[in-house]
């Protein structure tokens, strides 16, 4: 039976045959216009890029991606809070695990048979795990990250909530880095606080590592900006 | 003799009268709930690491994720050793 003709199917073939590859081209087009970070940022040109996925610093991070990324958006920087910040709840992590045997010299529960004592230890160290696991995930996946677009602010402030804020650079008006304090000065972290132009007002990348590079990176970032609107290479 | 065994008279008849078997139900009941309450925590545990896992992709993710269902399965046996052994 030969195939009845349909024009409108007709004409969205054809759409469909010449759009695809049109597209195709366009974006390697726009991927070869578009300069790489290590043309135009000093910083992201010193630093080697880091494998490890656990660095609360970390340059051009390999194989780290986040949910709202573009195709063509490359991260240029990951950051956590430093790892010095994680001492209190670590040191009380040590605290409750060693507890029980402190605890075993007040008989608690010595007046229930000796299967409630190994119950209440198994309870007690399930809620150390709880406790761990819960703090190590919390620091883990608060991150800021940094693409040669915008700024992310990722945060989990409890079990269930989410709260992710971002920033386009051409938004960003201030960039302000705080270091105070001994611990911070010995350790190179600080607060960087960006005011955008943009519906969050501010955003805080709290207690990050090597705060005045990340300054730094984010100036150049704000350069290269301003010079792809002069040149034109808007995208 | 500790608080709670004066608290709840065991071997001293003069205080209250409550007997062993209500006192043993009473702390198995208190051990059981807090059990299941901690099954219910490991288990949002394991949801809040689905999310935080689509959020940021790392090269250790599914660590991450076989730790968050290794929590949960190990609080799911502690509940159910309560439950039956206790």
């Amino acid at each position: 039976m030969t195939d009845v003709y349909d024009g409108k199917k007709k004409i969205s073939k054809v759409a469909a045959e010449s759009e695809v590859p049109g597209t195709e081209r366009e974006a390697e087009a726009a991927e070869k216009s578009r300069r790489h970070a290590d043309d135009y940022s000093e910083v992201i040109r010193q630093e080697s890029p880091s494998a490890n996925p656990f660095h609360a610093f970390a340059p051009k991070p390999t194989y780290v991606f986040f949910d709202s990324q573009d195709r063509a958006e490359r991260v240029l920087l990951l950051l956590r809070k430093h790892p010095i910040t994680q001492i209190p709840w670590l040191i009380a992590a040590i605290g409750l695990f060693l507890a029980p045997a402190l605890f075993s010299l007040v008989p608690f529960f010595d007046f229930l048979p000796a299967r409630f004592n190994l119950a209440a230890l198994f309870l007690w160290y399930l809620l150390v795990t709880g406790f761990v696991l819960e703090a190590a995930l919390s620091w883990f996946f608060n991150v800021y990250i940094i693409t040669d677009e915008r700024i992310i602010d990722v945060d989990f402030l409890s079990l269930i909530y989410k709260n992710i804020s971002s920033a386009k650079i051409d938004n960003i008006e201030d960039v302000t880095a705080e270091t105070g304090g001994a611990i911070r000065s010995i350790f190179n972290f600080g607060t960087v606080r960006i005011q955008t132009a943009g519906a969050s007002a501010e955003l805080a990348f709290e207690d990050v590592p090597q705060p005045a590079k990340v300054t730094r990176l984010l100036n150049e970032l704000l350069l290269e900006e301003e010079r792809e609107k002069v040149e034109g290479r808007v995208n | 003799m500790s608080l709670l065994q004066a608290a709840f008279s065991i071997n001293n008849p003069g205080m209250f009268e409550l007997g062993d078997d209500a006192v043993v139900g009473f702390f198995k009941l208190l051990f059981v709930i807090l059990g299941f309450l901690y099954v219910i925590f490991a288990f949002v545990v394991t949801r809040q690491i689905k999310v935080m896992r689509t959020t940021l992709i790392t090269p250790v993710s599914p660590v991450v994720r076989l730790i968050g269902y290794l929590h949960f399965f190990v609080a799911l046996a502690v509940f159910l050793g309560l439950v039956l052994f206790l």
